[in-house]
């Protein structure tokens, strides 16, 4: 029998995805894996992953320390 | 990214917008000066002018296929849609195919090429005389500059903190309107610089001041006065020459506070010693010079896309006091003593080290990443150093380095990596029949957002999903009827 589930379908690329599976061990939000750039997910964790998301970007990024 | 967009809706910079929604009535009594009318053909696209003035000197209607046969095939779709927006405007009127000018646009057109009618629609020369020499156009200049200078270092000001330099407030006109436009708000100490308000700091001087002209026009709407008045007094200043002294006698009483409000911006000098004689800045002339056709073009076309789209005629004008010079290693040098514009810079630039007349610094990603997140665009600051580039850059192709431009673009895809959609996700369909028939169905009415024919498996938005249970109900429904009969 068909199952329809309600959430948020998530576009992204695959190295934003990689982040959101490995969070997604702590705490599981993800409804399906669909493919590589996709996800569906329980819309009332979106606003946590996006800020989540954006800490672990910043974390990794690296500063160039040319101003002085 | 919604609230960016919603913020660029409220800025519908062209006055076009405006008259588009002004209902029939009001717009006769608008088309009945003839300043009004110049002000709003000279603000109209090339085409439309074309189109406007073949139609201007004839009484009777035309058809409208007529029309479009004076362009090429190829343009002929451009001309209908020229049409159209004239139609917008009521400034043509269509009756069964036929388009003619409306009436009164018309006759008020003649009259003001020319030179008939009721011509104090264009302002009413002082008694003093033609020649003037208490106020100079320099003059007229400084007292603009400082004016609006002081209205921006307002904004910028209060966001800055440091209270080294308290910046004076400006008048209480001047700071309702910043409030009713959403440019700023009232916050715990004092007002508050809102995002539209940055994103309104990096625009050119031109939009800036029609932002201002329509929420006065909007506010004076709220406030209940006549809007037809404040409208003709606005053409009027546009059509009104630099430096000529203008006098307020035939005004009316809404015009005169106009006046008196409009004086604190710096759009209009009055003589202190001469009450009832007035002066038009160059804010307000360059208004209706050909750089702001291109503008009310372009966002006719491309709705509210205006703020962010600055016409190239424009940026070749301001370039005479283009004074910063990007290099490729995202490093910014800024030949500027302005406070006003070393603020603005703060906005999304690292500042390093201030000297007399110059300051350096560089963009770096969390200085930009700050001003993307107060809702300023990677464009808007694109454009905003490629109207200011120095000189020496202007002359390269493109003004700025590619891979800064590049970067900052970056940054803000960087932002953001997740695209989200409310959806509805469908699995474990039993038969392959079935799920073809639903996937057809949502491909049909198009709200597939992701479909797996493998794994039977499909993603579609919320609108879609109600329409889909609809269909299967019905297909239950019938199945059943079939199967009881």
């Amino acid at each position: 029998m068909v199952k329809a589930v309600k959430g948020t379908f998530i576009e992204c690329d695959s190295a934003a995805r990689e982040v959101l599976l490995r969070l997604n061990s702590d705490e599981k939000f993800i409804i399906e894996d669909l493919d590589s750039t996709h996800l569906f997910i329980n819309s009332t964790h979106l606003k946590r992953i996006q800020v989540v998301l954006d800490e672990l970007m910043d974390a990794n990024t690296y500063k160039a320390n040319v101003v002085k | 990214m919604a609230h960016q967009l919603g913020s660029e809706e409220e800025f519908k910079t062209t006055i076009a917008d405006y008259l588009e929604s002004l209902p029939a009535q009001f717009s006769q009594r608008v088309f009945s000066s003839p300043a009004a009318c110049l002000a709003i053909f000279r603000l109209i696209s090339t085409v439309g002018k074309q189109l406007i003035m073949s139609m201007l000197y004839l009484d009777t209607s035309l058809r409208l296929q007529d029309v479009c046969q004076w362009a090429r095939t190829d343009s002929q779709r451009m001309v209908r849609g020229k049409i159209h927006q004239l139609r917008k405007l009521q400034l043509v009127t269509e009756d069964h195919g036929n388009v003619s000018l409306n009436p009164v646009f018309r006759a008020q057109l003649r009259n003001a090429l020319t030179g008939g009618g009721d011509f104090s629609s264009f302002g009413t020369p002082f008694k003093g005389g033609g020649r003037d020499t208490r106020i100079t156009k320099a003059q007229l200049a400084r007292y603009a500059d400082v004016k609006w200078e002081a209205m921006l270092r307002f904004m910028v000001g209060r966001q800055d903190g440091s209270g080294e330099s308290v910046v004076q407030p400006p008048a209480e006109s001047v700071r309702s309107i910043l409030r009713t436009a959403k440019l700023m708000e009232d916050g715990e100490n004092g007002m508050a610089i809102t995002n539209s308000g940055f994103q309104f700091l990096l625009q050119d001087t031109q939009s800036q001041v029609w932002t201002v002209l329509l929420q006065y026009l909007r506010q004076a709407e709220m406030q209940q006065m006549d809007v037809v008045e404040v409208l003709n007094f606005l053409f009027q200043l546009v059509s009104l020459q630099l430096g000529r002294a203008y006098s307020a006698e035939p005004l009316t009483t809404i015009q005169r506070r106009m006046l008196g409000e409009l004086r604190d911006f710096g759009l209009v000098l009055q003589d202190d010693q001469r009450p009832m004689c007035f002066y038009a800045t160059h804010l307000v002339t360059m208004l209706s010079s050909s750089s702001s056709t291109e503008n009310s073009d372009k966002s006719d076309t491309k709705g509210s896309k205006a703020l962010s789209a600055s016409p190239q005629g424009e940026l070749a004008a301001s370039s005479s006091q283009g004074y910063i010079i990007l290099e490729t290693n995202c490093r910014i040098y800024a030949y500027t003593d302005s406070p006003l514009q070393i603020a603005i810079l703060g906005l999304f630039v690292h500042l390093v080290s201030r000297f007399s007349n110059l300051v350096t610094g560089a963009l770096t990603r969390d200085s930009v990443r700050q001003a993307l997140s107060q809702g300023i665009t990677a464009d808007q600051i694109i454009t905003f150093l490629t109207a200011n580039a120095h000189p020496q850059m202007q002359s390269h192709v493109p003004v700025l380095p590619v891979t800064v431009t590049d970067q900052i673009r970056l940054w803000e895809q960087e932002r953001n990596r997740l695209h989200p959609t409310q959806a509805h996700f469908y699995k474990d369909f039993a038969q392959k029949q079935d799920f073809d028939r639903v996937l057809r169905y949502a491909q049909d009415i198009g709200v597939v957002l992701w479909a797996s024919i493998e794994k039977r498996q499909l993603v579609v938005t919320r609108q879609g999903h109600v329409k889909i249970v609809e269909l299967v109900n019905s297909q239950r429904a019938a199945s059943s009827a079939t199967t009881s009969s």
